[in-house]
């Protein structure tokens, strides 16, 4: 394994996400302006659906956009606003061709297409999952986030323990590592519904309620106790199967440790075959 | 495409392949062993729990039963599941085992067993463990269980002038341990035989009642051996699969079964720093009587695999760990009657089902308790079983309380590093798998030699019986 890459500073890509975010929250109050005052998409339903999607779009750009609360969750949030916002415009073009709809349907739809991939290309950048999408190396960090709570005294950030979770399970050969990919995009799109009751990403939620959503999960039975396993032994065996960890923990090397004079001959040992 | 020709060719290279393999080689026989697992150099092997697991464990130490309740390790790589283990040589007990063999219909010489045991125990330097090896936490654990009035003591291993670094589980980098890797498939070698790895696929290509060869990819090329006879020998579950792979099910029979020494840790907490890490993991035993259900042996693990068997979450897991140097550790293990079943799934994937039953259960918690009196015997301030949520037990009287807090299955972590049965051996030529002298039922030659073939199971770490049976099975198939 390689345990080399340890600095996870901004990239390119983290400026260009900040600009697309700016620019979509822009687009977004375009379309609600346009929506709102040039009736954009008509009157009646689409019109008012149009009208509460690119609030919603601007709302969550603008926010991601000034860094208030940039994370995944919002912008993944925000895009997904864009992209219905630019169907609903694509639907008013179907029904009644204009140029204005065409040019912001079309505007829309890319900004969403642009946002999932800039977001994507900035944890695959700054990360390089080996095994884990971006998207599901951003959940894993979350959960380590949560799991492992040691009040400040943590001696590995949880973005490394969720590396390490995804290398280590990179070099395994098991069908058992396809059933945890499942479970990454479960946890970040139902488990906040299913154990809180809150329809929304689990990125999305601040650190105390995603603490409370994997008490509620290791507090029932079934099913969720096995999610609860999985997420103990990812975050378990990134945090402490990191050597920096291991010290942490009391626990000396080998070769740090006091040796004798027959431990200090380490050469291995050949057998000859007995005669 | 002209296959290679040779007398035997031995699936798997573990404790049943790798000695089947010398065995035979040292007759003079032409052998090649298909590996699954990867040829590894032990002078490369880190002490590096998230490094070592993915390259010696089979499915990375992650192979578990259909309902996720037991873990099963296993190792994958030349020299299977010897790498990986705890070099105890723990003879069976024949007084225990023999008669219920026998009473299922597999009666095997004890002086078959014990010529075998004593060969291989000259072969693979077994010696009693020195007792300045032990880890730290086996003191407590000895004399906690000699103040109960129990028989505890150091137990055998195969290691030659160990030097106790504590990470036997990942391979032992220094070749103390004689493990199959670094001392029957070299043997092997030096006698003319083969050892291909990194053999995916592999299946028995049959004509008839007669097995012809072996066929299987390697390096993204299929690839075929021919063998006059062919050995099984991939383990428990690895050998029912193969079979099965190759379309022989006898019936339904193929896979049948399947059973585990299975069990939980048990970690105690102690006033003073003990530094178990330093030293042989595995070292003691509490010998269980003639009637006794479980075994009780004392362990210790670095701090990955530790972090995964103390209970607890959050802050109160962080501030248990901070606590690593004041634990010593044990495990109770249950004998399991062979109810489980290997089975492929729609997309020939394994399928080991298996659950503990209720009784089981009752005698893992059993031994559990009996653990803790030992610890709190030992000195121990705080017993904490490996359970699913936190729980601790700061008196002996609170022990009792387990069945209350441990239900069920899920209530704990359970796993088994001896895995056993599904080719049940059975005298009956129309009952279990293999015979007596190991061929598969309705072959001429075809063999199964590792611990699959074991019809009750035998209350002890494997390794030694497995060695022993397969020493024995050599015979058969040099015949």
């Amino acid at each position: 394994m390689n345990r080399t890459m340890r600095r996870y500073g901004p990239t390119l890509a983290d400026g260009l996400l900040g600009h697309a975010c700016g620019f979509g929250a822009l687009l977004a109050a375009a379309t609600l302006f346009a929506a709102l005052f040039f009736r954009l998409a008509g009157t009646g339903r689409l019109g008012a659906v149009l009208i509460a999607l690119g609030t919603a779009a601007f709302a969550a750009l603008l926010t991601a956009a000034v860094g208030v609360r940039q994370n995944g969750a919002l912008i993944d949030l925000g895009a997904a606003m864009a992209l219905l916002a630019g169907i609903g415009c694509a639907v008013r073009f179907a029904l009644a061709p204009a140029v204005a709809p065409a040019i912001f349907g079309a505007l829309l739809l890319l900004l969403g297409v642009v946002l999932f991939w800039l977001y994507g290309a900035t944890l695959r950048v700054r990360y390089h999952p080996r095994f884990l999408t971006a998207r599901q190396l951003a959940t894993m960090i979350q959960v380590a986030d949560a799991v492992i709570e040691g009040d400040g005294r943590e001696t590995v950030s949880p973005i490394q323990v969720a590396i390490n979770a995804d290398h280590l399970l990179a070099q395994m050969n098991s069908p058992a590592t396809k059933d945890l990919r499942v479970l990454m995009v479960l946890i970040e799109y139902l488990l906040p519904l299913l154990t809180l009751g809150r329809p929304l990403p689990f990125g999305l939620l601040g650190s105390h309620e995603r603490r409370r959503a994997i008490e509620r999960t290791i507090g029932r039975k079934g099913m969720f106790r096995k999610v609860a396993r999985s997420l103990k032994l990812l975050s378990m065996i990134g945090y402490y199967g990191d050597p920096e960890t291991a010290a942490s923990t009391g626990y000396i090397p080998f070769e740090e440790r006091v040796l004798d004079q027959e431990q200090k001959n380490q050469t291995p040992l050949r057998h000859p075959e007995p005669v | 495409m002209s296959a290679a020709r040779y007398d035997v060719a031995v699936i798997g290279s573990g404790a049943g392949g790798a000695v089947q393999a010398y065995a035979l080689a040292r007759r003079g026989l032409s052998v090649v062993v298909i590996e699954r697992g990867k040829r590894e150099d032990p002078t490369t092997f880190a002490h590096d729990e998230a490094v070592q697991f993915p390259r010696l464990y089979k499915h990375g130490g992650l192979q578990t039963t259909v309902d996720r309740n037991l873990v099963i390790a296993q190792g994958a790589t030349v020299g299977g599941s010897t790498v990986i283990n705890n070099a105890i040589w723990l003879r069976a007990d024949l007084d225990y085992v023999l008669p219920r063999w026998e009473q299922a219909g597999a009666r095997v010489e004890r002086s078959d067993l014990e010529t075998a045991y004593a060969t291989l125990e000259k072969w693979l330097h077994v010696e009693p463990l020195p007792p300045r090896r032990a880890n730290h936490g086996t003191d407590p654990f000895i004399n906690g269980a000699r103040a109960l009035g129990l028989e505890a003591g150091l137990l055998d291993h195969n290691r030659n002038t160990c030097i106790a670094c504590g990470w036997c589980n990942y391979g032992c980098k220094y070749n103390r341990k004689t493990s199959a890797l670094v001392t029957f498939i070299p043997w092997a070698e030096q006698r003319g035989a083969r050892i291909l790895d990194r053999c995916l696929e592999a299946r028995i290509l049959t004509r008839g009642d007669r097995a012809t060869g072996v066929r299987f990819v390697r390096e993204g090329r299929v690839e075929e051996v021919e063998a006059e006879r062919v050995v099984v020998a991939a383990g428990a579950i690895g050998s029912s699969a193969v079979l099965l792979q190759s379309g022989i099910a006898l019936d339904g029979r193929v896979g049948e079964g399947f059973h585990a020494f299975a069990g939980v840790h048990v970690t105690a907490e102690f006033a003073d720093p003990l530094d178990s890490f330093d030293g042989i993991g595995l070292c003691a035993y509490v010998k269980p009587g003639l009637s006794e259900e479980y075994v009780l042996e004392n362990y210790f693990s670095p701090p990955g695999v530790f972090s995964l068997v103390v209970g607890g979450w959050f802050t109160d897991h962080f501030e248990r760990m901070l606590r690593y140097r004041y634990f010593a550790q044990a495990g109770v293990q249950v004998p399991t009657v062979p109810s489980g079943r290997i089975r492929l799934g729609r997309k020939g994937d394994v399928q080991i089902r298996f659950s503990l039953s209720a009784h089981e259960l009752e005698v893992i918690r059993q031994g559990i308790k009996a653990l803790g009196e030992i610890f709190f015997a030992g000195g121990a301030i705080r017993v904490l079983p490996a359970t699913y949520g936190r729980i601790e037990f700061a008196r002996r009287e609170e022990l009792d309380l387990l069945g209350k807090l441990c239900p069920g299955p899920d209530d704990l972590s359970l796993g088994s590093a001896h895995p056993q049965g599904g080719n049940l051996m059975h005298a009956d030529p129309r009952r279990g798998v293999v015979g007596l002298d190991h061929k598969v039922k309705g072959f001429q030659n075809l063999f199964v030699s590792d611990s699959s073939v074991f019809p009750v199971n035998i209350r002890a770490n494997c390794q030694a019986t497995v060695m022993a049976m397969s020493l024995r099975a050599s015979e058969y198939v040099a015949r």
